[in-house]
């Protein structure tokens, strides 16, 4: 029981995160953007789940495609291992 | 008799990649090819971009560095087919992709176009430095400054907030 309340108090703080993209629909997901797209990969260049970024799944499927074309055309990598 | 259905006109874009020791003759022979093409069907050129050479995120070919071109076009799906088919031959390009940018059918005579902006931008000049030495071709350890920033923790956390289920310790 205490430890149930615990976890309450814990969550109650909790900040909500909101997409990104659509507080600010003037900012564009395009696959040629590599600055923004960036923000939303890993230093070893997975692309970080909506849980952690807080995007809503329609701009996260869009970011997604995004990340994948610009993999495609060597803009962003597809892994960075550290090594060559 | 059966009518014949008039192909759709759609806008797209499509960006290639050419490998860094291209000759401006090739790349100007892949960027007539798409004109060719485009304009074969009464399509448009409505913009060329040289992005310039780039520092590649992996190698590709053995190559570490790549020519960028974005051309934005009005034309059909059976151009789009021949233009991939066309650019397969090519030994200079290394990647390409096309993108359509009109949800629906889109009338070429709508667009107007300025010219010098519909115009191919040859590579004489990136090709010059790079033969001169000005931009390293090749060099070991290039790919490295264009990498994903490998950021440090500050500047990658803004937007990133872990859940607060995890253990942050009584």
């Amino acid at each position: 029981m205490m430890k149930d309340s615990k976890a309450f108090h814990r969550r109650k703080f909790h900040r909500r995160k909101v997409c990104r993209f659509c507080s600010n629909p003037d900012q564009p997901i395009d696959y040629k953007n590599t600055e923004t797209l960036r923000h939303y990969l890993t230093d070893r260049g997975k692309i970080v789940p909506r849980r952690i970024t807080g995007n809503c799944s329609k701009h996260q499927r869009e970011l997604t495609r995004a990340i994948k074309r610009a993999r495609h055309l060597a803009l962003v990598p597809f892994t960075v291992t550290g090594r060559e | 008799m059966h009518a014949l259905v008039q192909p759709k006109h759609r806008e797209y874009e499509i960006v290639y990649l050419l490998a860094p020791m291209t000759t401006p003759g090739a790349a100007t022979k892949v960027g007539d090819t798409v004109r060719e093409v485009v304009e074969g069907i009464n399509g448009k050129i409505l913009k060329v971009d040289l992005w310039g050479i780039r520092t590649l995120a992996y190698k590709i070919k053995g190559n570490r560095q790549g020519i960028y071109y974005c051309t934005r076009f009005v034309s059909t799906q059976g151009a789009v087919d021949e233009i991939e088919r066309r650019l397969k031959i090519f030994d200079s390009v290394l990647r390409y992709l096309i993108v359509k940018m009109s949800p629906g059918e889109v009338d070429p005579a709508a667009y107007t176009v300025k010219p010098e902006e519909a115009q191919f931008k040859p590579i004489d000049e990136i090709h010059a430095s790079l033969q001169a030495g000005e931009i390293p071709a090749a060099e070991p350890g290039a790919a490295e400054t264009d990498r994903p920033a490998a950021p440090s923790p500050e500047e990658e956390t803004p937007e990133v907030e872990l859940d607060g289920d995890e253990d942050e310790g009584d």
